[in-house]
């Protein structure tokens, strides 16, 4: 991003201090450790998908501290991110995470608007949230309402007509409220993004459809937060770029990890990529 | 019945502006009034009923009232899953009108013809299906779904619909003419032929036809139901759906389940798409469930238990 270009578009109304910064990335390293621990004690976690979002959803929280938001995650499969970076901003006590999967926990692989406040749609579905936060938002914009829509799609889930849809209309009905984030990790169940669709060149699709779209990298909250207070009076899409592998010890980007549940080496050589035992003891210590 | 629905958005809009209309592109001419009117509570999203249908639950999940509109074989089928997920397990309310139901675009083609619209929708819990047979009818309706806060479907013809009953009804069905041999139970289009055949046989054999109307077709107490029909001989289902998942359906249903015994006959639809294009009247005594054929069917049941 243009530093010049922020700051003479951006609301500046938010801490981006370098010591600020460096609270979110631990609250980020935390929700990290705390998801893969979840998948690694109670499994069925997609855990790629949940990792890949957990910056893209410390910035959402940080940002929706001072200014009144409301977020969908429309890639329902990330719940488990969404739980863990829940549980390190105090929307749910960590305690659930211990039981995250069972049939009595309220934490569903699937988010359940029933279960939590702050889900403001049980998805699971996919291609079905972008149009949710275009109602929403533009029942804010006919309220004369401030509040902000973020709503997280999958890569893999821009194979839903759907979603084109929903992109199709929102720049044509004036939402200036409205983020769209797209998880741009590049895996989807089976396959590669790449390998269905070859270059999906999101930001020119949704560029060409009207939206005021930025790329960035989608582990690097400071960028995602500085998009969040440009002002805009066109709905935003930010591609985010992303990896499930960053997390994970193997120099691979692979599909098995849409899935699969991690074992004993997987969070031994966890622990140590991310230096857990120094950064993140409390984390450790509360799973084990 | 379109313009009637063009009324009452006018009438309930004046009190409740968190209603919004939203329309699949259709209805051409029909909502101007209110478009000039009320244009922020109109919304034209294009011909896009899955996201129209996203759209209105978002709409409703911050407290508008969305009601979304468009052919009844393209709201009801088009955007099912959204349907489905949405308005069921999500329980945002969304009142979904479906114009044109059973074959009132019976000129158009298969596409058009609406003849799984009523079973797709009664199949999701939680969403009422209204089957109003006149304007006044589905005014009634349309408050009782509004009031009710909970999703709707309501299936409406086109125009010309005469209404049956004029008044707030409570339960369904509606016994307009209580008989005491043969019971003809229908609704929507239906209703008013199915009203007119039994008022002309009741003159020739005394009250041997009654006629029960459903001004809606889910919620319904069967065994009471069954009860009031236990006098009856024969009942015959008139319904312009395809028999698998109607009001049909739910009677040979119900009727096992409550031990009932009745000889139960249909009229309406075969089972297979309907390659004719006749204009509607005349395709539905092609298709065996025109006036003339319900009373030929009813003086035959008639003649049949005269010689009994």
């Amino acid at each position: 991003l243009n530093k010049k270009f922020f700051l003479e578009n951006s609301t500046l109304d938010i801490d981006l201090s370098q010591s600020h910064l460096n609270y979110l990335k631990v609250k980020a390293l935390k929700s990290r450790a705390t998801a893969f621990l979840t998948a690694f004690k109670c499994g069925d976690g997609h855990l790629s998908s949940s990792l890949s979002m957990i910056e893209i959803m410390v910035a959402i929280l940080e940002y929706s501290n001072n200014h009144p938001s409301k977020h969908v995650l429309s890639k329902g499969h990330g719940a488990l991110g969404l739980y863990s970076v829940y549980s390190e901003f105090e929307v749910i006590d960590k305690k659930l995470l211990l039981n995250y999967g069972d049939s009595t926990s309220i934490l569903t692989s699937h988010p359940n608007r029933k279960l939590i406040n702050e889900i403001e749609l049980s998805s699971g579905s996919l291609g079905m949230g972008l149009g949710f936060a275009v109602g929403m938002s533009f029942a804010n914009s006919l309220n004369k309402s401030s509040e902000s829509i973020f709503v997280i799609l999958g890569d893999g889930e821009c194979n839903e007509g759907s979603v084109w849809e929903s992109a199709l209309i929102a720049p044509s009905i004036n939402l200036n409220n409205l983020t769209l984030i797209v998880d741009h990790n590049k895996i989807q169940a089976v396959a590669n993004t790449s390998e269905i669709y070859g270059d999906l060149s999101l930001s020119h699709k949704f560029e060409s459809f009207g939206w005021e779209t930025y790329e960035v990298d989608g582990h690097d909250i400071l960028q995602l937060l500085q998009v969040f207070s440009v002002k805009s009076n066109k709905p935003k899409a930010i591609i985010a770029h992303t990896t499930g592998e960053k997390s994970f010890p193997y120099d691979f980007n692979s599909v098995l990890w849409h899935y699969r549940r991690p074992d004993n080496d997987d969070l031994t050589q966890f622990i140590r990529k991310h230096s857990l035992n120094t950064l993140a003891p409390e984390i450790l210590e509360f799973f084990t | 019945m379109r313009k009637a629905l063009a009324e009452i958005l006018i009438d309930t809009i004046k009190n409740d502006s968190r209603i919004i209309f939203l329309t699949g592109d259709l209805g051409f001419g029909v909502f101007d009034e209110l478009t000039i009117n009320f244009p922020n509570n109109y919304l034209n999203v294009g011909i896009a009923e899955s996201n129209m249908i996203a759209m209105a639950a978002g709409m409703a999940a911050k407290g508008l009232k969305p009601v979304v509109y468009s052919i009844a074989s393209f709201i009801s089928s088009r955007p099912y899953e959204f349907t489905k997920i949405l308005a069921g397990y999500n329980e945002f309310p969304i009142i979904f009108i479906g114009a044109g139901g059973g074959l009132t675009y019976s000129t158009s083609g298969g596409t058009h013809h609406s003849l799984d619209d009523i079973k797709l929708m009664l199949g999701i819990p939680g969403i009422e299906v209204y089957t109003p047979s006149g304007p006044i009818e589905l005014k009634n309706s349309f408050q009782r779904a509004l009031s009710a806060n909970k999703s709707a479907y309501i299936r409406i013809g086109k125009f010309g619909e005469n209404d049956l009953i004029d008044y707030k009804y409570e339960s369904s069905p509606i016994e307009l003419i209580k008989g005491t041999t043969i019971a003809i139970l229908s609704y929507g289009n239906l209703s008013e032929h199915c009203m007119k055949v039994s008022k002309k046989i009741n003159k020739i054999y005394q009250s041997k036809v009654g006629f029960y109307h459903f001004p809606y077709i889910q919620n319904l107490d069967w065994s009471e139901i069954l009860e009031k029909l236990r006098s009856y001989k024969f009942v015959i289902v008139i319904e312009e759906h395809w028999p698998i998942g109607g009001l049909y359906s739910m009677v040979l249903h119900n009727i096992v389940d409550n031990n009932a015994r009745f000889e139960v006959h249909r009229l309406g639809p075969p089972f297979r798409f309907i390659d004719e294009h006749d204009r509607h009247e005349e395709l539905q005594e092609k298709l065996g469930y025109g006036p003339n054929q319900i009373e030929l069917f009813v003086n035959n049941l008639l003649k049949r238990e005269d010689v009994n």
